[in-house]
C-alpha cells in the first residue's frame, strides 16, 4: 500500500494511534462524517483536542508541535475512513490565517479554544449574487469610530447553526472595488442582529441564509488588513481543499460498496467485477494524487494546482462510486435508506463545496496549462 | 420515409396529458391521486394499445414523455404498459383508472400498497402474482413507499413479451422527458445566473456537458420513436427493447448529474427542485422488470 512506502514510520504509528483512539465509537452515528461539526463531531473534536491533535502542525510558540502537514492529513484522512467527522475549519483554516496575519490579542483569545475544539466556526464566504466568483460580494462592513457596522445577506453556509463564531468576508472598499476592497471579520454568530435560516438539502441536511442586520463588530475583530482578505483567502482555501475528500472517504465507499454488492449476491458477477476493478484503478491514481499533494505542502511549495487537482479528482470520484454503485445495485440500492442510497444524495455536495469542478477544471487549465481564459 | 420524432411537445396528445397535470398534479405528489388517475384514464392514457381505447406504441411514447416532463407520480408505467395483456374484469379496471398495476421483480413491489394487481415480467413470460406473505413497506431514494416481501406467481400473463416491450418503451420515453425537461430548467438557469462577470452558459465548462446531454437525451427520445415504430411494425426482440431501457437511463443519469453540477447549491437544496427529478430518474431507471439486477447499469 502506498501509505507505508510513502510516510515514515512515525507518521505510520501516529495514524495507528489515531485509528486506536477511534475504534470503538459509542454514540457516534455510522455516518456522523456526513453530519456537519457540530454535535458528537465537537465532541469527537474537543476529544482530539484533549491530545494535542488539532494544532499538530501549528508553531511551538502558538502551543502546537511544529510537526508537518502529513501528520494532519493523516489524523483527517483515518477520521474519514472511519466516517467519524470531517477536518474542523476552525483549528485548520482559521488558526493558520490567525497565526500568519492576526493581532497577539487575536491569537491569545481564539488559539486556545481552536486548539481544544470547542470553538465551532463557520466560514461566511458565498452571497446570492457572488457563489464562486466572491470577488462580487456585497455584505458591507462600514466603519464606525472603533466599529464596523455589517449589512449582508450569506447563503449556502454551512455550520452557522451550530457555530459560535463567523469568519465573515465582507466588502469595505467602494461597491466596485472587487477583490481590492474584501476584509476578514470575525463575527459573534451569537449577535441579535445576525438571523440564520435553514436551507434543507437533498442529503437530509442543511445549509443556512444568514442574514446580517447592523451587526456591529469591534475593529480588533478585523483579521488582518482592512481590503486585504483577497490573498488570505485564496491561499488558505487553497491550501486546505486537498482535504475536502480524502482519500480514506473514498476508501470506506468503496467498502461499503463491495459490502452492498455481496449482501446483494452481485460480488462475484464477472461485470461487476470488472466495474469495480476500474473504480478501485481510479482510487489508486487519486490516493497517489493527495498524497503527491500533501508531500509537496510538507516541503514547503506551492500546493495550489496539485490541491485542485486533487480536489478534482476525488470530489469526481466520490460522485462516480455512488452513481455507480447505485445503477449496480438496482432496486436493492434505493430501499431502506442504504448507505449507497444516501452516499448518492450526499455525493453531489462534493462537487460543490470548497469550489465547483468547473473552477477545479478552470484553475488546472490556466494554472496548469497557461491555457488563457479558459472560456 | 417516415419521420422519426425526438421532440413530442407539438403533438396533440402530448399538450393533452401535459394539460391533465398541470390541473391535477401536486407538486412533490408520490403516488398519483384518484382525481389524476381518473383523468389520465379519460384522456385514454391508461388504455393505449388496448382493443377499448386505440393508439398505438407511438401514442405511448408521446404520452409518456409528456408525463416524464411533468413527473407524474405512481405506478404509471406498469399500468399503462400492463393493460393491454390483461384480461377483462381486470383490464376495464385498469384502463378506467379504478386500479393501478405494479411489476415486481418477485420480492420488491414499487407502490405495493396501492396496486391492486402485481405482475412478474421476465422477457417473454410473465405471471400475475399475489403476496405469499405479510409485506413490509419501506422508504425509497425519492420517498415513494414500495413494498418487500414475496409473491407467488398466480396465472400465467396473455402476451407478456408485448408487456414487456410496451414497458421498457414507456419508462424510456418517461426517463427521457423528466431528463429533457431538467436540462431546459437548468439552461434557463445559467443563461441568467452571473458569475465572473459573465451568464454561466457562457463558459463552456457549464454549456458544454449541458449541451452533450441535449444531444444524448434527443436522441433517446429519437430511438424511442423509433422502437416504437419498429413495435407498430412487428414483434420486438427483448434485447432490444432492453439496449433502448439501458440507453435511456445511462443519458438521463448522466443528464441529472450533469444539472446538479450547471446548478451548483440550488440543485442541492431541497426548495430547488432538482433533487426531485433526479431522484425519480435514478429509482425509475431500476424499476423491474430488468433482466438482472445490474442490466439498468450495463
Amino acid at each position: 500500500m502506498l501509505y507505508g512506502v510513502v510516510f515514515s514510520a512515525e507518521e505510520l504509528a501516529f495514524r495507528d494511534s489515531v485509528a486506536a483512539a477511534v475504534a470503538a465509537p459509542s454514540d457516534r452515528s455510522v455516518r456522523q462524517y456526513f453530519l456537519g461539526r457540530g454535535g458528537a463531531s465537537r465532541a469527537l473534536y474537543r476529544e482530539l483536542g484533549e491530545r494535542g491533535w488539532l494544532s499538530l502542525s501549528w508553531p511551538l510558540s502558538f502551543g502546537g508541535r511544529d510537526l508537518p502537514l502529513s501528520y494532519e492529513f493523516l489524523l483527517w484522512d483515518t477520521l474519514a475512513y472511519r466516517r467519524a467527522c470531517r477536518p474542523d475549519i476552525g483549528p485548520g483554516l482559521i488558526a493558520r490565517v490567525l497565526i500568519e496575519h492576526g493581532t497577539r490579542q487575536q491569537q491569545d483569545k481564539y488559539l486556545p479554544a481552536l486548539a481544544e475544539g470547542s470553538l465551532a466556526c463557520s466560514l461566511g464566504y458565498s452571497e446570492p449574487a457572488a457563489g464562486s466568483d466572491l470577488t462580487h460580494l456585497r455584505t458591507r462592513a462600514t466603519r464606525h469610530g472603533d466599529s464596523y457596522v455589517v449589512h449582508g445577506h450569506k447563503i449556502w453556509t454551512s455550520e452557522a447553526h451550530h457555530a459560535t463564531k463567523l469568519w465573515l468576508l465582507c466588502r469595505t472598499g467602494d461597491n466596485d472595488s472587487g477583490k481590492r476592497g474584501l476584509t476578514i471579520l470575525f463575527v459573534d454568530l451569537r449577535d441579535p442582529q445576525i438571523h440564520i435560516s435553514p436551507i434543507p438539502t437533498m442529503d437530509g441536511h442543511q445549509l443556512n441564509e444568514v442574514v446580517l442586520d447592523g451587526v456591529v463588530v469591534p475593529v480588533e475583530e478585523r483579521v488582518g488588513a482592512e481590503g486585504g482578505a483577497w490573498e488570505i483567502i485564496v491561499r488558505s482555501l487553497a491550501v486546505e481543499r486537498h482535504t475536502q475528500v480524502l482519500p480514506g472517504r473514498l476508501r470506506r465507499d468503496l467498502e461499503e460498496l463491495w459490502r452492498s454488492l455481496r449482501d446483494a449476491g452481485l460480488a462475484d458477477d464477472g461485470w461487476v467485477r470488472h466495474v469495480m476493478e476500474e473504480l478501485e484503478g481510479e482510487f489508486a491514481a487519486v490516493e497517489a494524487s493527495s498524497l503527491a499533494t500533501v508531500s509537496e505542502l510538507v516541503a514547503g511549495g506551492d500546493a495550489v494546482i496539485p490541491a485542485a487537482r486533487s480536489k478534482y479528482l476525488a470530489a469526481a470520484l466520490s460522485q462516480k462510486i455512488a452513481r455507480v454503485g447505485l445503477d449496480l445495485l438496482g432496486t436493492g440500492g434505493v430501499i431502506d435508506d442504504s448507505e449507497l442510497a444516501f452516499l448518492w444524495r450526499q455525493c453531489v455536495a462534493e462537487g460543490i463545496a470548497g469550489g465547483t469542478l468547473e473552477v477545479m477544471i478552470s484553475m488546472l487549465a490556466r494554472q496548469g496549462l497557461q491555457l488563457g481564459s479558459t472560456r | 420515409m417516415n419521420e422519426l420524432v425526438s421532440d413530442h411537445q407539438n403533438n396533440d396528445f402530448s399538450r393533452t396529458v401535459s394539460a391533465v397535470l398541470e390541473r391535477r398534479l401536486t407538486p412533490g405528489a408520490l403516488c398519483a391521486s384518484p382525481e389524476l388517475w381518473s383523468d389520465l384514464a379519460d384522456v385514454g392514457l391508461l388504455g393505449i394499445c388496448t382493443d377499448a381505447v386505440g393508439g398505438g406504441p407511438r401514442d405511448l411514447v408521446v404520452g409518456f414523455d409528456a408525463l416524464g416532463r411533468g413527473l407524474c407520480p405512481g405506478p404509471i408505467v406498469a399500468t399503462a404498459a400492463l393493460a393491454p395483456s390483461l384480461a377483462d374484469p381486470l383490464q376495464s379496471e385498469v384502463v378506467s383508472g379504478r386500479m393501478m398495476v405494479t411489476v415486481t421483480d418477485g420480492a420488491i413491489a414499487p407502490w405495493g400498497d396501492d396496486s391492486g394487481c402485481v405482475v412478474e415480467l421476465q422477457g417473454d413470460q410473465g405471471w400475475l402474482v399475489s403476496a405469499s406473505g405479510p409485506l413490509r413497506a419501506t422508504q425509497t431514494l425519492t420517498g415513494e413507499q414500495w413494498s418487500i416481501g414475496t409473491f407467488a406467481r398466480a396465472e400465467p400473463l396473455g402476451d407478456a413479451g408485448r408487456a414487456f416491450l410496451l414497458f421498457q418503451l414507456a419508462l424510456s420515453a418517461y426517463l427521457a422527458g423528466a431528463a429533457y425537461q431538467l436540462i431546459l430548467r437548468a439552461a434557463d438557469y445559467v443563461r441568467v445566473r452571473e458569475q465572473f462577470g459573465r451568464t454561466l452558459g457562457d463558459f463552456q465548462a457549464v454549456a458544454h456537458p449541458l449541451a452533450v446531454s441535449y444531444a444524448e437525451i434527443s436522441a433517446v427520445r429519437a430511438l424511442c420513436d423509433g422502437v416504437a415504430l419498429e413495435a407498430s411494425a412487428g414483434p420486438v426482440a427483448a434485447a432490444r427493447s432492453m439496449a433502448l431501457r439501458r440507453q435511456a437511463g445511462a443519458a438521463a443519469r448522466r443528464a441529472a448529474s450533469c444539472v446538479h453540477q450547471a446548478m451548483g447549491a440550488i440543485g442541492f437544496s431541497v426548495e430547488g427542485g432538482v433533487s426531485d427529478v433526479s431522484r425519480r430518474i435514478q429509482q425509475w431507471s431500476v424499476l423491474p422488470p430488468l433482466r438482472d439486477a445490474t442490466a439498468a447499469a450495463r
